[in-house]
């Protein structure tokens, strides 16, 4: 017996404060661009592709589900799913991007570029037309795939159709093959081509650990904050939950293993081509933020979620999970920032964009939710899946 | 998968029609029969095999390393290194299949854990030799590990090669253990089976004491659900600290941030290959067929798909950034693996690693055997290939053109290569026929039968059955 999920609706207190928290953002920025440009413009890049991880974040999640054709995964797909509500507006916003590239982007300058010969020998991938189409392609791989993808579960809800499943299958394979290559690029475009001369093979690894990471978590606060409101109470068990928080746990071991194999081997090789990327991070007033990157994303959470308990308790779950949220925030600081700055700087403008951010997406993934059912309740998995346990 | 009415229908992992009965039947039948003419030709090309490396691993010990064909610049043994990394990668599959697919619940791996951990303690056991070899004085190769000694010498404990030994040891060991672990309620059931004296002896001290109690189970459970988690980061480490041996020097071509998790993808990669080639021959030649199904070979060969267009990215990642970088040295590195002297090499690794694997995209050729069979021999070819491109092209063409090289491997190279292969074959032959292929009680756990229904069963089987 299939129990009939609630529909959603984000609370108007909830509404009225996102909406808030879009105006300080909205307000932040712009007297951030009046006092100090480069900053407001770092801060914007920085939540821009913090939050353009989150949205991707839900459809890889979705396609990883389809491809391994998961059954476990059934009643807390829609909620990652709904995440890709936030891209449309990240389409937006990176047309915004574009007037911060001369902040941002030290490869913008053509003079510069002229004077540099390493530059001048990229000229070739790093300028801004190419620079734009490298985003429309990850924008048309996540809404295009994506969305179809996202498109039939919905429609399944209505009509039950077992092909649907199949047919989502089948697009996940391409959608990961084009998704891997695209967010390479961008992630190479967005956060590594800040340290124009600086380069890494697993840069790309890297920021996709980060989306993975990040993603987990902020599906688990959805999953957790619908559950206890009793919307998904008769869907997500503690086993739901617990497979949730072992993903969380794997990649965030994962990521300690990508940003360990980044660091060491730059430091162990010490090459003048790579190392000033870490020297100044690791070194002068960047040095307590780097080792804060490593306890507060790797060591703390650890513990924090090794034990089984720890990833069966709801409350406890969520708070790990926005611990994740913070660490990852810290990880894009720690890429973005130094680029910038001598040291150092955190205040009213970082706080009020990421919370102008923050409010975007919740208000689009509420949204979202609002539209659909929160549950795919016609999956042909579900009745399996509302059976798991551990 | 397929669509019956509003369900979907995932294969049965075994035959429908088998019962539990048949399960010891047919998996302990190539241990308690005498062998086939089959595999009397098989041991005896194994054999010869090894032979032949056995006479070169003479030569090379007396007359010292010099007769391979390393000279400056290619100092750092192209085949041994190469065969070195090619046995380890090939050793992956066997702990991913048991402890990594074990923590994902993929039920499929029931039927091939047990052969492929076997295959997983050859691999590394034939990896071992060639580092010995390589030393030079193998008689002092002990003095790889650290122990307070006379000398007052110390090994160094920042040298990559040195976290090697102790990575590799280390895996050996668990997985060793995890293999034993997983095979007490096996070799139990085959002692319950025995009807000669000296067998039965042979096979009760094996499975030491199992009685099959409910608290055996309860341990057994624990103990392999702990060995499983503490394998799953073995297998990452291990190749990582391999690939680290090259990635933290400062050659280009070698020193490249992406190498852990690409040298990972790739052993997993080859190891499946391995797998798939043996297990071919092995459904057939001991008619598993009923286990060890189209229906495994497939999920297998998704996951060489998946694994091959990991190194892919890793190549074109390598490929870019080395022109990304701007770096005349790195993007020369690259230039001369692509069109240099070596260059046949380079296009045999990208064709057998990238293109053949594109096959598996087709469902149709995912199931047919002889495709699956020709792919997995191209795989292991090309990852043969892989690490030789990386060792001789980085090496032959170094920062000073005035001591460029090349590269010919002599008869030792070839002869000990050969030698490695009839080594690992004659083990897995060994194996074969001692100890049970397949691990019955795990698969008998995944059978349906005498269960009660329910309403979320989803494997055709049952269907099968109560049509």
């Amino acid at each position: 017996m299939i129990p009939k999920p609630q529909s959603f609706e984000l609370s108007g207190k909830l509404k009225t404060l996102f909406g808030a928290f879009v105006a300080v953002g909205l307000i932040t920025f712009i007297v951030g661009l009046k006092t100090g440009p480069d900053r407001a413009w770092s801060n914007f890049l920085l939540e821009y592709f913090y939050w353009l991880c989150l949205g991707l974040s839900g459809v890889f999640f979705a396609a990883l589900q389809h491809i391994t054709a998961s059954y476990w995964s059934v009643t807390v797909r829609r909620v990652g799913e709904a995440f890709i509500a936030y891209l449309p507006v990240a389409v937006v916003l990176f047309v915004v991007l574009l007037f911060g590239l001369h902040h941002l982007y030290e490869w913008t300058h053509l003079n510069v570029v002229e004077h540099d010969p390493i530059l001048s020998m990229k000229k070739g991938y790093l300028n801004v037309p190419f620079f734009v189409i490298r985003a429309i392609l990850l924008f048309a791989v996540a809404l295009g795939l994506g969305g179809w993808m996202i498109r039939n579960s919905i429609r399944q809800d209505k009509s039950g159709d077992p092909r649907l499943t199949l047919l989502n299958t089948k697009i996940s394979a391409p959608f990961l093959l084009l998704f891997a290559v695209t967010f390479t690029l961008v992630a190479v475009d967005l956060m590594m081509s800040l340290a124009p001369h600086w380069f890494s093979t697993i840069f790309g690894v890297y920021c996709w650990a980060g989306l993975f990471y990040s993603g987990l978590a902020m599906m688990a606060i959805w999953v957790i904050a619908l559950r206890k409101k009793g919307m998904l109470a008769e869907f997500v068990t503690d086993d739901h939950l617990h497979d949730l928080g072992k993903l969380m746990f794997a990649f965030l071991v994962f990521w300690g293993y990508v940003a360990f194999s980044q660091y060491m081997l730059i430091w162990y090789a010490n090459l003048p081509e790579e190392t000033p990327y870490m020297i100044t991070r690791v070194s002068g007033a960047w040095k307590p933020v780097s080792t804060a990157l490593m306890v507060v994303k790797f060591v703390i959470p650890f513990f924090l979620l090794v034990a089984r308990p720890a990833k069966r308790r709801d409350g406890w779950l969520m708070f790990v999970a926005f611990w994740f949220l913070a660490a990852q925030w810290l990880d894009i600081y720690w890429m973005v920032f130094p680029a910038h700055f001598d040291k150092p700087v955190f205040g009213f403008m970082e706080i009020g964009m990421f919370l102008g951010f923050a409010g975007i997406f919740s208000l689009c993934v509420g949204g979202f939710l609002k539209r659909v059912s929160t549950v795919a309740v016609k999956d042909p998995w579900l009745e399996q899946c509302l059976h798991h346990h551990q | 998968m397929e669509i019956k009415g509003d369900k979907i229908i995932k294969e049965p992992l075994v035959a429908p029609d088998l019962v539990l009965a048949d399960v010891n039947r047919d998996v302990c039948r190539p241990l308690e029969s005498f062998p086939s003419r089959k595999w009397y030709i098989c041991l005896a090309i194994a054999l010869s095999a090894l032979s032949v490396g056995a006479m070169m691993v003479t030569g090379l010990i007396g007359k010292g390393i010099g007769v391979t064909g390393l000279n400056q610049p290619v100092g750092w043994g192209a085949f041994d290194i190469t065969n070195f990394v090619f046995w380890i990668g090939i050793g992956h599959a066997g702990t991913l299949i048991s402890a990594i697919l074990y923590l994902f619940r993929q039920k499929w791996r029931t039927a091939i854990n047990r052969s492929a951990e076997a295959m997983t303690i050859f691999a590394v056991m034939t990896a071992g030799i060639f580092p010995l070899l390589h030393v030079g004085r193998q008689w002092y190769a002990f003095w790889l590990f650290p122990y307070p000694n006379q000398r007052l010498l110390w090994v160094n404990f920042r040298s990559p090669l040195l976290w090697d030994v102790f990575a590799v040891s280390t895996y050996f060991t668990i997985s060793l253990l995890f293999w034993y672990t997983g095979l007490v309620p096996d070799l139990a059931s085959v002692r319950d089976r025995c009807k000669n004296r000296v067998r039965k002896f042979i096979y009760t001290v094996l499975s030491m004491g199992w009685r099959g109690s409910a608290r055996h189970w309860n341990h057994y459970e624990m103990a392999y659900l702990l060995l499983a988690a503490l394998s799953t980061p073995l297998v990452l480490s291990v190749h990582s600290i391999v690939s680290f041996d090259f990635a933290v020097s400062i050659l280009p071509g070698w020193h490249t941030t992406i190498f852990p998790p690409y040298f990972v993808a790739g052993a997993i990669f080859s190891g499946f290959a391995m797998v798939v080639t043996l297990l071919i021959i092995a459904r057939e030649v001991f008619n598993l067929k009923k286990y060890i199904s189209l229906y495994h070979l497939e999920n297998m060969t998704k996951i060489m798909l998946l694994t091959g267009m990991m190194v892919g990215y890793a190549y074109l990642m390598e490929l870019f950034i080395a022109w990304y970088s701007g770096s005349p040295n790195e993007r020369f590195i690259f230039l001369n693996r692509l069109s240099g002297p070596f260059a046949w090499a380079y296009w045999i690794m990208m064709s057998c690693n990238v293109l053949v694997p594109q096959v598996f995209w087709v469902k149709k050729w995912r199931r047919s055997v002889p495709v699956m069979f020709v792919c997995s021999l191209l795989i292991n070819i090309g990852m043969w290939f892989e690490r030789f491109t990386i060792i001789v092209t980085s090496l032959h063409r170094d920062f000073l053109p005035s001591s460029w090289d090349s590269y010919f491997p002599t008869r030792y190279d070839w002869g000990i290569t050969l030698g490695s292969f009839g080594f690992f074959f004659t083990f897995f032959l060994i194996f074969c026929r001692v100890l049970p292929t397949i691990a019955m009680f795990e698969v008998k756990s995944i059978m349906k039968i005498g269960r009660k229904e329910s309403g979320a069963e989803m494997y055709a089987g049952v269907v099968a059955r109560t049509d």
